[in-house]
């Protein structure tokens, strides 16, 4: 062997061992810590797994099958929070204290609302993306990826107006971000020249509301207005309705129509009903359903953006040793294209997606057009 | 017309609240077990009742009486499991209670593992309904009022005329006497529990073809059933009937002028003036001369 042919094969054995090196270096590194914390049990616990926690899983996968970030791995810690605030403030601090977590992911305004003193005392970040109340983005160290309660409480009520609809009634779950979007309808469809004829609420576990449908019956309004955080809710609702002969001229609702709970009580009964959302890209929902075998809904487009754009943010940092620098980068980011189409973040966790209106067509979900 | 949908709507709830309500107040009075696990049999039958009428198939003819011949069995089972050996201990009331809220708690826990914590549906769609002028009863009101008004006539025929009967009654009034006039008290609680928990069993089958269950359904029922008990004069079978139906009526009749948000300050309220104002419940003074 010749003396340039031994240097190529020295150099290629070092190049080799480099390579073998840093990629043990990299697999070996400390992970990114993330910490999820929701109600995975109790009601709403398997909508959670279906869709919130499937759309968090999906991001990390994809993210740590290129490598990670920053040639880290991401490692996700999940807690169950339940539906209350004192079990969400044990969860976090479990997974501050014990699995040193850099940023957290939930879901629900009971749930979020009593975490926000602490991951800001901490400094970690809360994403809550499909949490609508107001005071959420009122934190420095939260961001959501949803149009805030109002904004969709207002659209409805526009769009019942623009339908000739004069009178309506509304049936909400009796929860402090549900109600926030009724206050917004109401005014603006009051605004406009309409009236509210009924206003009604349910509790959290209730699963009968044929009385508060025929309360609400009896002042027959054009458009009823039906609003609850989670499928369920919404599948007993419109079976009830159609059981105590209440018949509006419109049901407007909220996306959580298209949870499967809906279906499995009869599509039929959906039909026609016309409910905010927010789009989700066609690509993102096939990834979906190839990883998980069925279609995703937007609460799941709404966790998936919102992992996506901490890893985006982290990678432009160049670490998550200092997650206010992450924060601000987020925060100051501008427009971001992601699966819930382009949206922007101008100076706070306040992400801009913009609500669009659906309509249940034979079965289908698809895009209202008047 | 509202008023008396609402009220309509109130003797159906009231009938499935009086059906658990008489269940539990039976098992109390037999064997003096505050049995809050009542819930969980409550629960279990739903369950039973999807997996005949779901997985296997059966026509409802027969998955709705295995259903509640099954909670039956579920009920003098958990006996057998959970009471039995603390009677034999000489457990006290309290350690009881506690045995069954744990009972409650590991029978929800084992109801979401096995089945998940979303609503299982036995069923498509709304309910069949029939209107009468302006007001619309569904088919499974109907069912569930004329279920409670035969089987409470029944069960008190049963108590009163058989020899079984009469052995609860013997054995509520007073244990050690019974036991000393040769009343075996073992296989009775075995007959009390599967008579109580089939009540329950009548209330779910009906329940869940309308709503579908859930691992949390029968706590929610509880929870009534029991202010019921207590309304309607605790120790007194009619009474927790009567309570049950109070309570239905109250709660829908509430909506006619309250929003729903005040339903529970309705129960409740209603519980606490009772305490109050009646702790002996409406027939608490039947007492005197009866106790189941």
């Amino acid at each position: 062997m010749n003396h340039t042919a031994r240097t190529a094969i020295n150099r290629l054995v070092i190049a080799a061992a480099a390579l073998s090196a840093g990629i043990g270096a990299a697999s070996a590194q400390e992970p990114i810590r993330l910490g999820l914390a929701m109600p995975l049990s109790g009601q709403n616990g398997d909508y959670i797994k279906r869709y919130v926690l499937a759309g968090h899983e999906l991001a990390i996968k994809e993210q740590n099958e290129k490598g990670g970030i920053l040639g880290r791995p991401i490692k996700l810690f999940i807690e169950d929070s339940r539906n209350d605030g004192a079990s969400a403030v044990s969860a976090l601090n479990k997974l501050i204290n014990v699995d040193k977590i850099k940023a957290v992911f939930s879901i629900f305004t009971p749930v979020v609302l009593p975490m926000l003193p602490i991951a800001e005392e901490k400094k970690v970040m809360v994403f809550a993306p499909s949490v609508e109340h107001p005071d959420l983005t009122k934190s420095r160290w939260a961001v959501r990826m949803t149009p805030t309660a109002a904004v969709n409480g207002t659209l409805v009520a526009d769009q019942a107006i623009k339908m000739g609809m004069k009178t309506a009634a509304i049936l909400t779950e009796d929860n402090e971000a549900v109600r926030v979007s009724v206050k917004a309808f109401i005014a603006q469809f009051e605004k406009l020249g309409g009236k509210v004829v009924g206003d009604e609420t349910f509790k959290n576990q209730d699963t009968d509301m044929r009385g508060q449908l025929t309360k609400l019956r009896a002042a027959r309004p054009d458009a009823f207005y039906f609003n609850a955080p989670s499928g369920r809710p919404v599948a007993l609702a419109l079976k009830q309705i159609s059981e105590v002969g209440f018949k509006p001229k419109q049901i407007f609702a909220t996306h959580l129509i298209e949870d499967r709970e809906v279906m499995a009580l009869g599509a039929s009964m959906a039909e026609g009903v016309i409910y905010t959302a927010v789009a989700t890209t066609p690509e993102f929902n096939q990834r979906f359903k190839a990883a998980y075998g069925y279609d995703a809904d937007a609460n799941a487009g709404k966790h998936y953006d919102s992992t996506n754009v901490l890893f985006e943010a982290i990678r432009k940092v160049g670490s998550d040793a200092d997650m206010a620098k992450v924060r601000d980068a987020i925060y100051n980011w501008g427009e971001y294209k992601g699966t819930l189409g382009t949206f922007r973040f101008t100076g706070s966790g306040e992400s801009r997606v913009l609500p669009i209106l659906k309509i249940v067509k034979n079965g289908k979900y698809v895009r209202y057009e008047p | 017309m509202l008023l008396l949908q609402l009220l309509i709507n109130g003797i159906a709830s009231g009938a499935l609240y009086a059906l658990t309500a008489v269940g539990f107040a039976l098992i109390y009075n037999g064997t003096r077990i505050f049995h809050i696990a009542h819930g969980a049999v409550f629960t279990f039958g739903g369950y039973a009742l999807y997996l005949f009428a779901v997985p296997l198939g059966l026509p409802w003819i027969v998955a709705l009486p295995a259903a509640v011949l099954a909670t039956a069995g579920f009920g003098a089972l958990m006996d057998a499991l959970v009471y039995r050996p603390l009677r034999k201990r000489g457990t006290g009331p309290a350690g009881m209670f506690i045995a069954s809220i744990g009972a409650l708690t590991f029978a929800q826990a084992v109801y979401a593992l096995v089945f998940g914590t979303d609503t299982v549906n036995l069923r498509q769609g709304g309910l069949p309904t029939f209107d009468i002028g302006e007001v619309t009863v569904t088919a499974v009101h109907v069912i569930a009022a004329i279920v409670a008004l035969l089987v409470f006539p029944v069960l008190q025929l049963f108590l009163s005329r058989t020899r079984w009967g009469r052995a609860i009654r013997a054995l509520a009034d007073n244990p050690r006497l019974a036991v000393v006039r040769g009343i075996d008290a073992e296989r009775l609680y075995i007959l009390i529990f599967a008579l109580g928990s089939a009540l329950a069993g009548l209330a779910v089958v009906i329940l869940a073809f309308d709503l579908g269950v859930r691992p949390d359904l029968g706590f929610t029922v509880m929870f009534v059933a029991l202010v019921a008990v207590i309304v309607g004069g605790v120790g007194y079978l009619p009474g927790a009937a009567a309570g049950g139906f109070l309570l239905g009526v109250t709660q829908n009749l509430s909506l006619w002028q309250l929003s729903g948000r005040w339903q529970d300050v309705v129960v409740f309220g209603l519980l606490l003036a009772f305490l109050a104002l009646r702790p002996q419940g409406i027939f608490g003074h039947m007492l005197v001369t009866r106790r189941v």
